[in-house]
């Protein structure tokens, strides 16, 4: 290690105060704390928010579980601005303070927990860069996942430097009671993961150096070997800084995304449960172990209790329910109302279903095809009975209105998702890539603060620019205490429990949000646009306008009222121009500025009143 | 998710969103004169209604009870001392003081005096509740089963701790109906509070939703800033007039598809777009009050002009009363003081005191407050020992299920009574306990609805807004 850039070490420094007793710990010369007990050593320079630094440090961790501040040098009356490397929830936690109270913060991943009653070393960087992303962590010289630590602000936007001096362990209730602390190194760099995992050697070399070489172990000499290589063999250093570029920049690409919680089985433990009496909390009742409910077939015994015995019981050919609730599902989605039409429901308690064997038959071909749901789709789509007309005579709808004996084809309101989606796409506006990040597209102000506590990180909604307005409802961000409002409106769930099935309302304020949301005029205007430049006159303009939206072209009876619409409206708009003006100028996107205003915005109204027609709500 | 038998009802109704008909014929009741009812709600009103509208203040966070209406004078004698075991009873703690070594009991702060003939006691705090004992009904006895907020809430709003069933409004509106042809019959009103430290707990949507009841009777929220509905505004450049005139040609366009493919659905889309419409001309016109008299701001205070404050809430609440709205629910935040409380509370009292007396004085003046029932209270109540450290001057209260105080005003509700009483600590019960199923019970009966006759088939279970334990109508409160 260069000497030059360790600016502390434990054993040179002098402690201002508390008594440093050094005393052998697991085999380690260390200072251990009592409660309350701490030691202050004179303040550092080295800590500043636009340099480098590093810390390293052997960690003995009492066998208690507990929250514990290791090392610090910060002032509790400015905010906590400086650093501080605590222990919580038995992982390292290190934390950058600006004198703003802005931190910034990384945490070792839960699965890398400290062990209790014996030494760990912690190595942690910062690079000056004032990013999280900026910040490292070492554990045992093996660099580690970690997660940011709840701020909100990746950015350490003040000032870390105090005057104050540092302190290993604290005095308060949060001291490092039963801890100890060994080799506690300060540096004036991010110091590099081979560095850190050498850092982590040295007491092994220091013992091992007055042996003969002969006498090493294999991990002593696997150490010197390390040591050999990383200062004094030119290709392998090279190597290195190769590998520092990449590390790095793998590291902020793990700092930029979220993690991603993958549930597994404890091993330590079998899996059980408290049945618990009408939800009492405090008064756990019977312990239970994995199973299926008794009603429906046993679980194969040679299946794990598990969840891989639970996907295998649900796809067992024993088990005909899974196939027989997927395939009403879809047959749902498609029809409007599934075969059974408690989609939610296959109980006694549910409606049985109408088709009873073609319910059956379609499961059994489903499961048989390898759970095909490309080719499922497909069957039914091109069944004689979904390429039915919707139509019918008054006779028949009076009969069966709501179509369980599929006399017609499929008529029904479509979903707030879908109603959005198509008039973006019908105005050209939709933005189709997939995947990526939750959206805020357009939202009525106060939606979110009129529910949200004081401090929620989704108290106000602000409102994303540019093409982020016009992604596929799929992407628009969900807060569930406040669903996005035009799609409640349109009954989607608040998604606080699993729906299966939605209620299809019809009601005024849906025709409020369709004519009046932002979101629908300015997909109107945009179809106005391209409506316009796709013929010079009206009539060619109205047939592109009716099959963009409608898929058909109109009846001369339905163009003729549409017509006289038209030429109304263009008259107000020519005797107003600046109504005109503001109405093609709703929402972000810009309008063609080439296209008199008057006949814009009566093209306008025209498409919105288009999009708003029951056959164009309706599937 | 309705029961298959209630659909074909609804098919005929539920494409209506306020009106059920919009002659002030509940779905339910349409359902009879369509002969195809099985809707155990069709005959009510079960008997003769005392309340034909709500409007229902809810203090969300808790109020605590033992600084406001609830006086505990021994407790002066207690400060500081031990709440004693014998009264906590090993009962069940938050997690947020069951760590906490001692239960040192935090009398009030605060001077009570009592009031009217009935000889209520009021805090200080509640200078205007208190000139008003007389036509009050104060339970100080009420109790409940939840110990945090977003169950507890729940619960008395719509009967369980558990989300998904249908709130208070939601079955009264789908049990009785509309009494207007242009407004919703359920109206949610979201105050605010002026003290910005005031510690709030978030609500949701779900405690005006309708649960298993058809999304047409959920609460609607009426929003003091920007549109009071949402949507309800046409867009920048589009007036009435252009408004009306694409509003003609698409339901001409809409005549013409109803009679090539016959779904009545279209039909009804015309008559909601027709509804929309009229909305856009009455909604401003329930919003805009530069009409209202100075008198009525002398009443209700200045802070009733600020659009929002939970004395505007009120004034709205009695324009919307008026206007045949059928329930009326006004959440004002901020009384979850689990700290500062000697800071907090005065404010949080100051926001509502004057409103809440105006509220019903205006009724009353009006001849309203016969026939309205206005309820003030939270969700549950607070701990007579303080959470955290108790100083000369601060303590804090934690949550305390075991006894609340609220209070009910006319609609069939005895005035100047005080009911029910809690121990010297104002911890347990000691005569006439009313659990909140017992509250909900009387509120239907106030409405003319026998709460175990009132249901609504739904998972094989005809559920009810008391649910299936054992639930009674507090006689003792009707006039």
């Amino acid at each position: 290690m260069d000497p030059k850039s360790e600016v502390f070490s434990l054993w040179k420094a002098n402690p201002q105060g508390g008594r440093v007793i050094p005393a052998e710990i697991a085999n380690r010369r260390a200072i251990q704390f009592q409660k309350g007990e701490s030691l202050t050593f004179p303040h550092q320079d080295v800590f500043q928010s636009d340099k480098p630094f590093s810390i390293a440090t052997w960690i003995f961790f009492p066998k208690v579980e507990d929250s514990f501040a290791v090392a610090s040098q910060n002032d509790p009356k400015k905010k906590n601005m400086g650093w501080m490397l605590e222990i919580g929830a038995r992982v390292a936690n290190f934390r950058l303070i600006g004198d703003d109270g802005k931190a910034i913060t990384i945490r070792a991943g839960h699965l890398e927990q400290m062990k209790q009653g014996s030494w760990n070393h912690v190595v942690v960087t910062y690079d000056g860069s004032r990013e999280q992303a900026g910040l490292g962590m070492f554990l045992n010289g093996r660099v580690i996942p970690v997660q940011g630590g709840g701020d909100i602000n990746l950015k350490l936007t003040g000032n870390i430097s105090t005057p104050n001096p540092l302190l290993l362990a604290k005095e308060n209730l949060r001291g490092f009671e039963g801890g100890a602390i060994s080799e506690f190194q300060i540096f004036n760099r991010a110091i590099s993961a081979e560095e850190a995992l050498l850092v982590s050697r040295w007491p092994l070399m220091d013992e091992a150096r007055a042996k003969p070489s002969a006498d090493l172990s294999p991990a002593e000499r696997e150490a010197f070997w390390l040591h050999y290589l990383t200062f004094y063999d030119s290709a392998y250093r090279k190597l290195l800084a190769r590998q520092a570029v990449l590390t790095s920049e793998a590291r902020g690409i793990r700092n930029r995304g979220g993690v991603t919680l993958v549930m597994e089985e404890r091993k330590d433990h079998k899996p059980v449960a408290n049945i618990l009496y009408r939800g009492m909390y405090d008064a756990p009742r019977e312990e239970v172990e994995p199973a299926v409910p008794g009603i429906l077939p046993p679980l194969d015994p040679g299946y794990p209790r598990n969840r891989l015995g639970l996907a295998k019981w649900l796809v067992a050919p024993a088990n005909p329910l899974t196939a027989r609730v997927a395939v009403n599902r879809f047959w749902q989605e498609i029809f409007g109302a599934g075969i059974v039409k408690t989609a939610e429901d296959f109980g006694s308690q549910g409606t049985p279903p109408s088709h009873p064997e073609l319910l059956d038959w379609l499961s059994v071909d489903f499961r048989e095809s390898g759970w095909d749901v490309k080719r499922l789709m497909k069957q039914m789509v091109m069944s004689a009975t979904y390429r039915q007309g919707a139509d019918g005579p008054a006779e028949k709808w009076k009969k069966d209105p709501e179509n369980r004996w599929l006399a017609r084809g499929p008529r029904f309101r479509m979903d707030g998702e879908v109603l959005r989606d198509y008039a973006l796409s019908a105005s050209g506006l939709l933005d189709a890539a997939i995947g990526g990040p939750s959206v805020k597209p357009y939202q009525p102000d106060g939606v979110w603060e009129a529910v949200a506590m004081n401090g929620s990180n989704t108290r106000n909604y602000k409102k994303d620019d540019g093409v982020k307005l016009f992604r596929r409802s799929l992407y628009t961000f969900w807060k569930r205490s406040a669903p996005p409002a035009s799609m409640e409106l349109f009954n989607a769930p608040t998604r606080e429990t699993c729906t299966v099935r939605r209620e299809r309302t019809n009601t005024p304020l849906q025709a409020l949000t369709t004519m009046n949301d932002t979101q629908f005029v300015e997909a109107a205007r945009s179809l106005a646009q391209n409506t316009i430049r796709s013929a010079p006159a009206f009539d060619g303009r109205m047939d592109y306008l009716a099959l963009r939206v409608l898929s058909r072209p109109l009846a001369p009876k339905e163009r003729e009222v549409l017509r006289r619409a038209y030429v109304d409206l263009q008259a107000h708009y020519e005797s107003h121009e600046a109504e005109a003006g503001k109405l093609i100028h709703v929402g972000d996107s810009k309008p063609d500025e080439t296209i008199p205003a008057a006949e814009f915005a009566a093209w306008t109204m025209l498409a919105s009143n288009v999009l708003n027609l029951d056959e164009a709500l309706n599937k | 998710m309705l029961h298959p038998s209630d659909e074909a009802v609804l098919a005929e109704t539920r494409r209506q969103f306020f009106g059920r008909g919009a002659r002030g014929i509940g779905g339910a009741a349409l359902a009879t004169l369509l002969g195809t009812g099985r809707v155990s709600a069709a005959t009510l009103p079960h008997f003769a209604p005392k309340a034909k509208r709500c409007i229902y203040l809810h203090m969300v966070g808790a109020p605590p009870q033992q600084d406001l209406f609830d006086y505990k004078p021994k407790m002066n004698d207690w400060f500081d001392k031990d709440l004693p075991a014998s009264i906590r009873q090993g009962q069940r703690l938050t997690t947020m003081t069951s760590g906490q070594s001692r239960f040192p009991i935090a009398p009030s702060k605060f001077k009570f005096a009592q009031h009217g003939k009935t000889g209520a006691w009021v805090s200080e705090l509640m200078p205007n509740m208190a000139k008003m004992v007389d036509d009050l009904a104060i339970v100080r006895s009420m109790h409940t089963e939840a110990i945090n907020h977003e169950p507890a809430i729940t619960f008395i709003q719509t009967g369980n701790m558990n989300a998904g069933k249908p709130c208070i409004g939601s079955w009264v509106s789908y049990g009785l109906g509309s009494m207007n042809e242009e407004l919703p019959s359920f109206v949610v009103l979201n105050a605010t509070h002026s003290n910005p430290r005031a510690p709030v707990q978030a609500i949701s949507a779900r405690l005006w939703s309708a649960g298993f009841l058809s999304a047409q009777y959920a609460g609607v929220a009426l929003r003091a800033g920007g549109d009071p509905v949402l949507y309800i505004n046409n867009p920048d450049g589009v007036d009435a007039k252009v408004r009306r005139r694409m509003l003609d040609s698409l339901s001409e366009l809409n005549q013409i598809q109803f009679s090539q493919v016959g779904d009545p659905e279209t039909q009804s889309r015309i008559s909601q777009y027709e509804m929309a419409f009229r909305m856009q001309t009455s909604v401003p016109e329930l919003t805009d009050v530069s009409k209202e008299p100075a008198s009525t701001y002398e009443m209700y205070g200045e802070e009733a002009k600020k659009p929002g404050t939970f004395a505007s809430s009120c004034v709205m609440a009695r324009r919307l009363a008026e206007r045949g709205v059928r329930f009326v629910q006004v959440y004002h935040r901020g009384w979850d003081v689990h700290g500062e409380l000697p800071e907090i509370l005065p404010s949080q009292c100051m926001d509502v005191d004057r409103a809440a007396w105006a509220l019903v004085q205006d009724l009353k003046q009006r001849g309203m407050l016969d026939d309205t029932l206005v309820i003030w209270g939270g969700e549950f109540g607070r701990t007579v020992y303080s959470q955290g450290k108790l100083s000369a001057t601060s303590y804090g209260r934690d949550h305390h299920p075991r006894c609340f105080t609220l209070w009910m005003a006319g609609g069939g509700v005895k005035a100047g009574l005080v009911h029910g009483e809690t121990d010297e600590f104002s911890y347990n019960i000691v005569r006439d306990p009313v659990h909140v199923r017992d509250f909900q019970a009387t509120l239907l009966h106030l409405f003319g609805i026998d709460h175990a006759r009132f249901t609504y088939m739904y998972q094989g279970l005809d559920q009810r807004l008391t649910g299936v334990e054992p639930a009674k109508v507090v006689r003792a409160l009707l006039a």
